[in-house]
C-alpha cells in the first residue's frame, strides 16, 4: 500500500520540488496530490484520505499559525508536516504544540532527507495509533490486568485493575502487591477494599517485561457470579426440602387416611355386630349369637394390636423407646415367636425352617424389642410367602460383635422401584394386596426403627418371581445398657 | 313377591358376614364377592337389584369397578352403593364421581342400613314399573 502525501503548498516551483523529492524516494512508494489553497486543500481531504499533510503556512487565503490550527481542524487524524521559512525557535514550539507533528525549513524540504522525514512521520503515527488501541484493548477488558516483576512491584496496571483495587494509578504502580504472584497457577483470592471483600480468580503466566523476568496476572472478580451461584444453591436447597416436607405432608395424609380406613374396618364389625346382639335381633339361642360375640372380640383384639402398632411407631419417632437388654437365649426366643406364629403359618400351609447358628447361643438386647422383629418379620415372610412353601430363619454371626439375622421367604418377590420403600413409614407397598392381608402399612417400618434404635441396620434382597430375604444386622450385646433411642 | 338379591363387595370376611346378616334379616337375598374379578364373574351368573362395593379392593380400586359396572350397557342401571371404611374428607365425591350413586361410611348403622338398601330397591322397581 502506498503512502498518500498532500501537498498544500501556493508556489508551484517548491510544489513540484516537493513532489519531485516524495515521488523519486526509493524506500517506499509515495503518491502526491497538489493543492494551493486552504479551501481546496478542504475539498480534497473530505473527499480522500490521506497518510500526511506537508503544508506551507503562507497560502493565499490563509496565513501563519491559522493554517495549521484550520488544516488541524479539517483532519484531526492525519500528521501535519509544516514547511516554514521560520521552522526556528519560539515558532517551530508553538508550531509543534499547535499539532504540527514536524517542522521543516524549506531547506530542510528542499533534501533527500525530505521523503525519508515524510515517511518516519507516517510511521510514527501509525504506531502512536497502534499503542492507543492497544492500551485501549486493554483498558477496556473487564479483567484486571497487571504486570509484576519477581521482586513483588507492580510495572503494569490497565484500568480494570485500578476499578477493582479502588486506587489510583500512582498508588499501584512502583508499590509490591499485596498477594503472591506465582506463575503457572490459577487461584482464589480476596481483594480487600473499603466497600468489601471482592473474590477474585487469578490467572498467572510468566513473561518478560522490560528485558527482565516478571508475571502476568490476570484477575478475574468473581463475587457476584459466586453468590449467584451460592442463591442458586440455596434455592435449589430450598425447593429440595420444600418438595421433601410436601412429600412428608402428603404421605403423614396418606398415612392418616389408612390408618382411619383400618380402624374404622374392625370397629364397623364391632359395632355393627354389638349393635345386632344389643337391639335383640339375634336370638340369645341361636348359633349366630356366640358367632357374633367371637367376630366382636377378634375384631376388637385386632383393633387393640393395631393401636399398640401405632403408639410403638410414635414412641420410637418421638426417641422415646427404652431399651432393657438382657441375656437371652436366641433358640428359646426364636421358639417363642415361632410357637405363636405356628396357626397362621399352618393356615398357609407354609412351614418355618430355622437355621441357627451355633456360636451364637446367646444376645444381649431388649427381648420385647427382639421378639418384635423377629415376629415381624416372621410373620411378613408368612403373609407374602407362597402357599405350601418354606419360610427360613437364620442368625449368622459377623465379625465386630455383630450377627445378622434373616428371614427368607418364597413369595412372589419385590420389584425394585418398591424396595427402597419397603421399610419406610406411611408407605404400603402393593396396597391391595396387604389389605387382604389387613396390614397397617408400619411393621416393616416399625422393625426398622427397632433396629435402628439397636445400632443396626435392615435390608432385603428379593428378585421377582424369586422370593424375598429380609435381615437385620444388630449387636451381639447393646453397647449402652440404658435408654439408647433417646440419643436417635 | 320374590326376594331382591343384593350383592355384597367386600374383602373383609367380617364384614361381608354382617352384611349378609343385616340384609337377610330384612329379607333380601345376598350375594357376596371378595375382590372385583370374583364380583364380575357373579354378576354375570345373576343380576342382582343393588350392589353394594368396598373401594378398597385386594385386586385393585373399588371405584374401577363402579367405574366399568357404569360403562357397561347392561349393568349401568344396577344402583351402586359405596360401603367403605375410606371416610376421609373428599371420599364421598371421589364415590359419586366414579359413578356411585350412593354413599355409606362404615362403621354402618345395622339399625339403618337396610332402610339405605330399600331406598335403592325401590328407586329400581319404579323405574321398571311401566307408567299409567
Amino acid at each position: 500500500m502506498s503512502t498518500r502525501v498532500l501537498i498544500v503548498e501556493d508556489n508551484p516551483g517548491d510544489a513540484d520540488l516537493a513532489k519531485e523529492w516524495l515521488t523519486s524516494a526509493p524506500i517506499a512508494a509515495i503518491s502526491v496530490a497538489t493543492v494551493d489553497t486552504l479551501r481546496r486543500a478542504s475539498a480534497v481531504l473530505s473527499s480522500s484520505r490521506f497518510d500526511a499533510i506537508v503544508l506551507d503556512l503562507e497560502l493565499p487565503d490563509s496565513s501563519g499559525l491559522q493554517t495549521l490550527t484550520r488544516t488541524r481542524q479539517m483532519a484531526q487524524d492525519v500528521p501535519i508536516i509544516v514547511v516554514s521559512t521560520m521552522a526556528q525557535g519560539a515558532l517551530r514550539d508553538e508550531l509543534l504544540a499547535a499539532g504540527a507533528d514536524e517542522v521543516l525549513s524549506k531547506d530542510e524540504a528542499n533534501s533527500w532527507l525530505f521523503s525519508r522525514c515524510v515517511l518516519y512521520v507516517v510511521e510514527r503515527d501509525r504506531t502512536h495509533k497502534r499503542h492507543r488501541e492497544l492500551e485501549t484493548l486493554l483498558d477496556t477488558t473487564p479483567d484486571a490486568i497487571l504486570v509484576v516483576t519477581d521482586d513483588g512491584i507492580v510495572r503494569y496496571v490497565n484500568q480494570a485493575s485500578l476499578d477493582l483495587f479502588g486506587v489510583p494509578r500512582a498508588r499501584l504502580m512502583g508499590e509490591s502487591i499485596g498477594f503472591s504472584v506465582k506463575d503457572g497457577q490459577t487461584a482464589e483470592i480476596a481483594v480487600h477494599r473499603s466497600d468489601g471483600d471482592r473474590v477474585c480468580e487469578m490467572h498467572v503466566v510468566p513473561l518478560y517485561w522490560d528485558g527482565a523476568p516478571a508475571s502476568l496476572a490476570s484477575i478475574r472478580d468473581v463475587t457476584e457470579a459466586r453468590q449467584a451461584a451460592q442463591l442458586e444453591r440455596r434455592a435449589k436447597e430450598l425447593e429440595a426440602e420444600n418438595r421433601r416436607i410436601h412429600e412428608m405432608n402428603r404421605l403423614k395424609s396418606e398415612f392418616l387416611a389408612n390408618m382411619s380406613h383400618e380402624l374404622r374396618t374392625p370397629l364397623n364389625a364391632i359395632i355393627g355386630f354389638s349393635q345386632l346382639l344389643h337391639s335383640g335381633k339375634v336370638p340369645i339361642d341361636a348359633p349366630e349369637h356366640r358367632e357374633f360375640l367371637g367376630d366382636v372380640l377378634s375384631s376388637g383384639r385386632h383393633l387393640l394390636r393395631l393401636v399398640n402398632d401405632v403408639l410403638d411407631l410414635a414412641k420410637v419417632e418421638a426417641g422415646r423407646l427404652e431399651l432393657n437388654p438382657e441375656p437371652i437365649v436366641v433358640s428359646e426366643i426364636v421358639g417363642e415367636v415361632v410357637a405363636i406364629l405356628r396357626t397362621v403359618a399352618a393356615q398357609r400351609t407354609i412351614s418355618i425352617r430355622t437355621e441357627l447358628s451355633p456360636d451364637l447361643e446367646e444376645v444381649e438386647l431388649d427381648p420385647v424389642r427382639l421378639t418384635q422383629i423377629l415376629y415381624n418379620f416372621l410373620s411378613n415372610a408368612l403373609k407374602f410367602g407362597t402357599v405350601g412353601g418354606e419360610v427360613v430363619l437364620r442368625t449368622v454371626r459377623s465379625e465386630n460383635g455383630r450377627f445378622r439375622l434373616e428371614v427368607r421367604d418364597n413369595g412372589d418377590g419385590i420389584a425394585p422401584e418398591d424396595v427402597e420403600k419397603l421399610f419406610m413409614e406411611f408407605q404400603q407397598v402393593g396396597v391391595g394386596r396387604s389389605r387382604r392381608h389387613q396390614g397397617t402399612g408400619l411393621g416393616l417400618a416399625f422393625t426398622r426403627r427397632l433396629v435402628e434404635a439397636h445400632g443396626g441396620t435392615v435390608g432385603v434382597d428379593s428378585h421377582l418371581g424369586e422370593g424375598s430375604t429380609f435381615y437385620a444386622t444388630l449387636p451381639v450385646r447393646l453397647a449402652a445398657p440404658e435408654k439408647q433411642a433417646q440419643q436417635s | 313377591m320374590t326376594r331382591k338379591l343384593i350383592m355384597a363387595v367386600d374383602d373383609n370376611a367380617t364384614n361381608l358376614k354382617l352384611v349378609r346378616y343385616v340384609l337377610e334379616s330384612a329379607g333380601y337375598d345376598v350375594v357376596t364377592a371378595e375382590d372385583a374379578a370374583d364380583a364380575r364373574r357373579r354378576l354375570d351368573e345373576r343380576r342382582p337389584t343393588v350392589v353394594l362395593l368396598d373401594l378398597q379392593l385386594p385386586d385393585g380400586d373399588g371405584l374401577e369397578l363402579a367405574r366399568r359396572l357404569k360403562a357397561d350397557p347392561t349393568t349401568e342401571d344396577i344402583p351402586v352403593v359405596a360401603v367403605t371404611a375410606r371416610a376421609m374428607k373428599g371420599d364421598r365425591d371421589l364415590a359419586l364421581s366414579a359413578g356411585c350413586d350412593g354413599y355409606v361410611s362404615k362403621p354402618i348403622d345395622t339399625n339403618e342400613f337396610p332402610n339405605v338398601v330399600a331406598k335403592f330397591v325401590e328407586q329400581v322397581t319404579n323405574k321398571d314399573r311401566p307408567h299409567d
